[in-house]
């Protein structure tokens, strides 16, 4: 028996595929997602009132999609309220988006009531939104939408420090005109 | 592939449609992911182990691309999934031979080894009241008792209803229809892709009705209907379940009171009707069911008090069919901490009959950011069928203490429980569970971090037919980080359970693995793992997959522009 390397044209086509779509994406320029505008939505919030995206036009708009089961999720909220406390005078919003199964929506409140946050909770439990900005679904997820409505940027994850950077962005977006 | 391919080589950043068109000057937003994973696998061929010993490992190339599409109150989605296997072949006695199929007869694919498929597509249109929307869609009812057909990328399910979805928003009031069906992914992303096969189609529709501001109340109405699709269908078209008589009936209601007196009220109560004779009852031959769940927060002080309860019969009956395929359509919540699951405890999970409640109390300290809390469960299952190894009913009871500090730069969650599942029949005794899971991260010095965690449990069976040995699992990881940008990460797994379906690398129990994920830009993440990861129950948002173990090396890269 010998072992095949089966070198059919289509099967080197593949090969020669998967290795432009990896170099391409390992040099491909930094991608920040920037300039698409962010899709239109209406959601409930955790006290059942209902929020537009559109509502916020002229604001920077931090959407943040998190789950109750997601520890980095929950690692960076405390930096986004006090974000929110800081810039909020400013014009600047937290969307904060739970992704959360309708099954353990009971359980988002408490964690936002006993955290003492302030920003608008909503509630995508038939993932409707997530699946349009997020759709991996992959928390925490943030996407700044700046004041003419347009996505700025988009962050995958949290490390703490990250916060940083994210608040020198939003400060620069308030600041431009 | 090629697709990604280009799109992975051309300019990143925004994209706008030209043209003069319905979608000119349209964004476009794109999705990428890409893995690229090597499979060890310990399947000698008989009688070439010394020759070949590893003729049968082979390597997966799998991308999935989103692209969504917006303009104005318009917006197209689409996902399209590609999966390739590499090394996947062998030549035995001049006969060419497939190490393992990629997909089975019923999936027609113009390459041997590769897979393309367009697993979602919808269009959205919003008008001041109307949202609509054709194509793939989700849908999920109250606490998604009666119908919760979502993403659920946490156990790798991604079910959605290929049909219509209307919201119509009329002042206080929403009406929601939905009518669909059921398209589940065939390719997955997270793990190994073999023998795919089409999935039957069921058809699921229901509407529902929600008011809200009645005073300091909300409330809501539903009904759904299920006609599934059975093995005699394959071959006939989908739509016929249209006609069909119906398998399942739901119609339910739901009572919200956010903020009255303090307190944040809800109860829902479903009931279920049957027509189909494989959901019914096979002992009884009841054709009902319900199931119903209720919550009280409360927030006195510096504490958070959470109460559910819940109590079903016969409801989980209604996932007889779409179990076996890996999802649901609807589950009451569960009340359980679904981290420490095992093939015990999703037996009360996937119960049929099962009473209980789950209270919780968070405390908010004067020491900023610092959380503690107690939990405490319990459940009376009558139910002996299904996954269930003991044959008398049991109650069950859980116990839990953690705590919490976030917003610092020390940040920790530690977690530990007690549970217990005692049986009837004394003779039968009691399940036990231990369990203790925690991460801790903390700075090293300006640009360094150390982030180490850990899930412990040990488990003990009562007595039993099966007589299953007793057996603990343990999960460790060590993780440095250096700035925000690059993460490099050691695992190491170890279980002495006999029910596992997979084996360590380092030796039978005990499994290790690196990685270093690399973060580009904020909106990437390259990630390089090798080593192996133990198999094991997962359970999310009420679903419970065992999935599998991995062995070997993988290469990932998700990436949105």
């Amino acid at each position: 028996m010998t072992r095949a390397r089966s070198a059919t044209p289509l099967r080197w086509l593949r090969l020669a595929a998967l290795a432009i779509g990896l170099g391409g994406a390992l040099l491909s320029p930094p991608a920040e997602a920037a300039g698409e505008v962010a899709p239109a939505f209406t959601l409930r919030d955790i006290d059942g009132k209902t929020v537009n995206l559109a509502d916020y036009q002229g604001k920077v708009v931090l959407l943040q999609f998190w789950a109750t089961w997601c520890g980095p999720c929950q690692a960076e909220m405390p930096h986004l309220q006090k974000m929110y406390t800081e810039l909020g005078p400013k014009g600047f919003v937290v969307l904060s988006i739970s992704i959360d199964d309708a099954r353990a929506s009971s359980m988002v409140k408490p964690i936002i009531k006993k955290n003492g946050y302030t920003f608008p909770v909503l509630l995508d439990k038939d993932t409707s939104v997530v699946t349009k900005y997020n759709p991996t679904k992959s928390v925490p997820y943030a996407v700044v939408v700046d004041k003419a409505g347009k996505i700025a940027s988009v962050h995958l994850g949290y490390n703490p420090g990250d916060e940083v950077a994210l608040k020198s962005e939003i400060s620069a977006l308030l600041a431009a005109p | 592939m090629i697709v990604a391919a280009l799109i992975f080589a051309g300019t990143a950043g925004a994209v706008e449609l030209e043209g003069d068109g319905l979608l000119a000057g349209a964004s476009v937003q794109t999705t990428n992911e890409l893995h690229i994973r090597y499979y060890r696998m310990a399947r000698p061929e008989p009688g070439f182990e010394a020759q070949f010993p590893n003729l049968h490992d082979y390597v997966e190339q799998v991308d999935r691309i989103n692209l969504l599409i917006s303009k104005d109150s318009l917006t197209i989605g689409a996902t399209v999934d590609q999966v390739a296997l590499f090394s996947n072949r062998y030549i035995l006695d001049g006969e060419m031979m497939h190490s393992w199929p990629l997909y089975q007869d019923d999936v027609l694919s113009p390459f041997d080894d590769a897979l393309v498929r367009l697993e979602k597509l919808y269009v959205q249109r919003r008008f001041s009241a109307v949202e609509l929307a054709a194509g793939d869609v989700y849908a999920s009812f109250g606490r998604g008792i009666a119908l919760n057909i979502v993403k659920n990328t946490d156990v790798d399910v991604d079910t959605s209803l290929r049909g219509a979805k209307a919201v119509v928003r009329a002042g206080q009031s929403d009406l929601s229809f939905v009518t669909g069906l059921s398209n589940p992914q065939w390719i997955s992303v997270t793990n190994a892709n073999l023998s795919i096969n089409q999935d039957p189609r069921h058809m699921v529709s229901g509407a529902r009705w929600e008011r809200f501001g009645l005073g300091p109340v909300n409330a809501g109405a539903h009904a759904v209907v299920y006609r599934f699709a059975r093995q005699e269908d394959e071959g006939k078209p989908s739509l016929l379940r249209y006609e069909e008589p119906l398998d399942a009936q739901v119609a339910g209601l739901t009572l919200e009171a956010p903020g009255m007196g303090g307190l944040d009220l809800y109860a829902e109560a479903d009931y279920f009707r049957y027509p189909g004779a494989e959901l019914r009852d096979p002992e009884t031959g009841a054709d009902d069911a319900y199931a119903a769940y209720a919550s009280v927060a409360a927030y006195p002080g510096r504490l958070a008090l959470l109460l559910e309860g819940r109590a079903s019969k016969d409801s989980e009956r209604i996932n007889t069919f779409t179990t076996p395929e890996g999802w649901e359509v609807a589950t009451i919540p569960t009340l359980e901490y679904e981290r420490v699951i095992t093939e015990d405890g999703a037996a009360a999970v996937n119960s049929n009959d099962l009473t209980g409640a789950r209270l919780r109390a968070d405390l908010r300290t004067k020491w900023e950011g610092v959380v503690p809390y107690a939990s405490v469960a319990a459940f009376r299952d009558e139910d002996l069928g299904g996954v269930h190894f003991n044959t008398s009913p049991e109650t069950i009871g859980h116990a839990m203490l953690g705590v919490s500090r976030l917003g610092h730069e020390l940040l920790f969650r530690l977690n530990a429980g007690y549970r217990q599942d005692v049986r009837d029949e004394a003779a039968e005794g009691a399940d036990e569970l231990l369990h203790f899971d925690g991460d801790v991260h903390f700075p090293l010095s300006e640009h360094l971090a150390l982030e180490l965690a850990s899930d412990a449990k040990r488990f003990s069976w009562g007595n039993n037919l099966s007589q299953q040995t007793d057996f603990g699992e343990l999960s460790n990881s060590v993780s440095v980080y250096y700035k925000e940008k690059l993460i490099g990460i050691l695992y190491q797994d170890w279980s002495d359970n006999e029910l596992i379906q997979s084996e360590g690398n380092l030796s039978k129990d005990v499994y290790g693995a690196a990685e270093i994920r690399y973060k580009p830009n904020s909106s990437s993440t390259l990630a390089l793992f090798y080593g192996a990861y133990k198999a094991g129950i997962r359970c999310s948002g009420g679903q419970c997959r065992q999935l599998p173990g991995f062995d070997g090396g993988r290469l990932s890269f998700q990436t949105t522009f």
